[in-house]
């Protein structure tokens, strides 16, 4: 008994399942079955292994910032968050992003709101917030999972229904839905490009970009020179001694650049991970979908809307950033208690995809601006929840993503009035 | 038999749809190939001679002497577009 119940609560094992029932329905053959399993449970500890490389960086980091500047800087990516939450509440976090992909198919099923959420390493991130939030309620396991598993699947079907007007604009056609939890922001960045309404012939695509720009297109780059800047400014303001002693016999100029690369390093482990261990599983979510729930619409990752406007992305990017960064000097001016700061590769997913929705309803200008409220909301909203996940053991790291927080804080109002 | 790589910037939601799909129509039309799926990372290892990824990172791709033909797809849900461009590459 208590070899089952240990074999089943190891995440690793729990999702190996669900892709080995999933190639089984699909009718693979016996070889397939086995490297698909296999691949899953071998992704999921690739995962992990990268999750605590990043996590050993960001500590580091949290330190210096905190000596240099006295205040709690905290970076927000949700990559790191998910690493660290998936050591405490491993289990709860899979079985609820389990019933979220059940969920979703049935909401699918039942509702005009066709859309099914395939982006699973978001659902992930989701399924990870709504545990922590449920859990510092002191929720039990399964009524946790029941709760989150809902919710998950009702966003993951509901929101990009939000999304779907400025799709069709965008694509020209109603067969795919954006899938991403920053839809809420999407949207929003969609109507404030209609204040500018008349210059909507005015596009980004007009607009010639140097060269060296598209360099931040490869977002491990990106996430490099943001943590070099990071770790340099803040090893400089902390001062040589404490530097020193973090770097131990490492020369503390050298520890910076070290660590700022290691991060980067466990961010592109951990994403390896997550393609490897979710593929087979969202292989059978695809197959299931298209035979249980005709008309359905997958909603997809974000870089699916990029080619209908890839200079509105780098807009958008700079534009978000810019506006984190405004975010940073107005927590630092108002004595914030924490510091978000923003992390490179958000903003040019999340800051990016606002720009492509603010394009297509107002041109350069819409894009813009559409960017930049985004930008600000991925900076100010993750200041209301960090205090409950800083109460679950989450530190130094926070999940910035807009519908996460919204969705986050409602249920955080909700069960607060319970308990 | 060809060796393809589905590739996209981080390797995570758009490519794994597209890989999917391609695989799909492969299997409907009987064509030689073989899919693997990856980040735009392994790019520079890959052995095979056919790169299949988003429009706009083929087009940062041609810039870059590759090896491969690269087949850029403009919307990842449309299986008569990868059909069109795999047919394209076979009968070259």
């Amino acid at each position: 008994m208590d070899f089952i119940i240990s074999f089943l609560s190891t995440p690793a094992i729990l999702l190996g399942i669900v892709a080995f029932v999933g190639l089984v329905a699909q009718k693979k053959t016996g070889t397939e079955i086995l490297t698909g399993t296999f691949k899953t449970i071998i992704g999921f500890m690739v995962f992990s292994a990268g999750g605590a490389l990043m996590t050993g960086a960001l500590q580091n980091f949290n330190k210096l910032f905190q000596t240099g500047f006295n205040i709690v800087g905290v970076v927000a990516s949700p990559e790191a968050a998910t690493a660290m939450a998936q050591e405490q509440y491993a289990l709860v976090t899979s079985c609820t992003l389990i019933l979220g992909f059940l969920m979703n198919l049935v909401f699918a099923r039942i509702t005009p709101m066709k859309n099914i959420f395939f982006t699973t390493g978001h659902s992930l991130f989701f399924a990870c917030v709504l545990s922590l939030i449920i859990k510092s309620h002191g929720i039990s396991d399964v009524a946790a999972i029941i709760l989150g598993g809902t919710i998950l699947g009702f966003c993951s079907a509901a929101l990009p229904q939000l999304c779907q007007p400025f799709m069709r604009k965008i694509t020209g056609s109603d067969d795919v839905a954006i899938g991403h939890f920053n839809m809420i922001g999407y949207s929003l960045s969609g109507y404030i490009g209609k204040l500018f309404s008349k210059h909507e012939d005015k596009s980004t695509e007009h607009i010639n970009f140097p060269k060296w720009l598209s360099f931040f297109r490869d977002f491990l780059m990106g996430v490099a020179v943001i943590m070099l800047i990071l770790f340099y400014v803040s090893a400089l303001k902390a001062g040589r001694d404490v530097t020193q002693e973090l770097a131990g016999t490492t020369h503390w100029l050298v520890f910076p650049m070290i660590q700022a690369f290691t991060f980067t390093a466990g961010m592109s482990i951990l994403m390896t991970g997550v393609r490897m261990f979710l593929a087979e599983i969202t292989a059978a979510f695809v197959s299931i979908s298209e035979k249980f729930i005709p008309n359905s619409r997958p909603a997809l990752d974000v870089p699916t809307v990029f080619p209908y406007a890839p200079t509105a992305v780098i807009v958008g990017f700079l534009s978000a950033y810019a506006a984190g960064l405004v975010g940073v000097a107005i927590m630092v001016i108002f004595k914030f208690p924490i510091v978000i700061i923003p992390a490179a590769h958000i903003c040019f997913f999340s800051g990016g995809t606002a720009g492509v929705f603010g394009n297509s309803t107002g041109g350069w200008r819409g894009a813009v601006a559409g960017s930049f409220i985004v930008g600000l909301l991925l900076a100010f909203l993750p200041t209301i929840l960090y205090p409950v996940y800083g109460s679950m053991g989450l530190e130094g790291s926070t999940f910035p993503n807009i519908d996460y927080n919204v969705i986050g804080i409602f249920i955080e109002k909700v069960l607060s009035l319970f308990s | 038999m060809h060796k393809a790589l589905v590739a996209c910037r981080a390797g995570v939601g758009s490519s794994l749809m597209l890989k999917i799909k391609t695989e799909q129509v492969i299997k409907e039309n009987g064509f030689p190939i073989q899919v693997e799926h990856s980040s735009l990372d392994a790019v520079s290892g890959f052995d095979g001679d056919l790169l299949i990824t988003l429009a706009d990172v083929a087009k940062e791709l041609e810039s870059q002497n590759l090896k491969q033909t690269i087949i850029g797809i403009n919307n990842i849900v449309d299986k008569i577009e990868i059909e069109n461009k795999l047919s394209e590459f076979l009968n070259r």
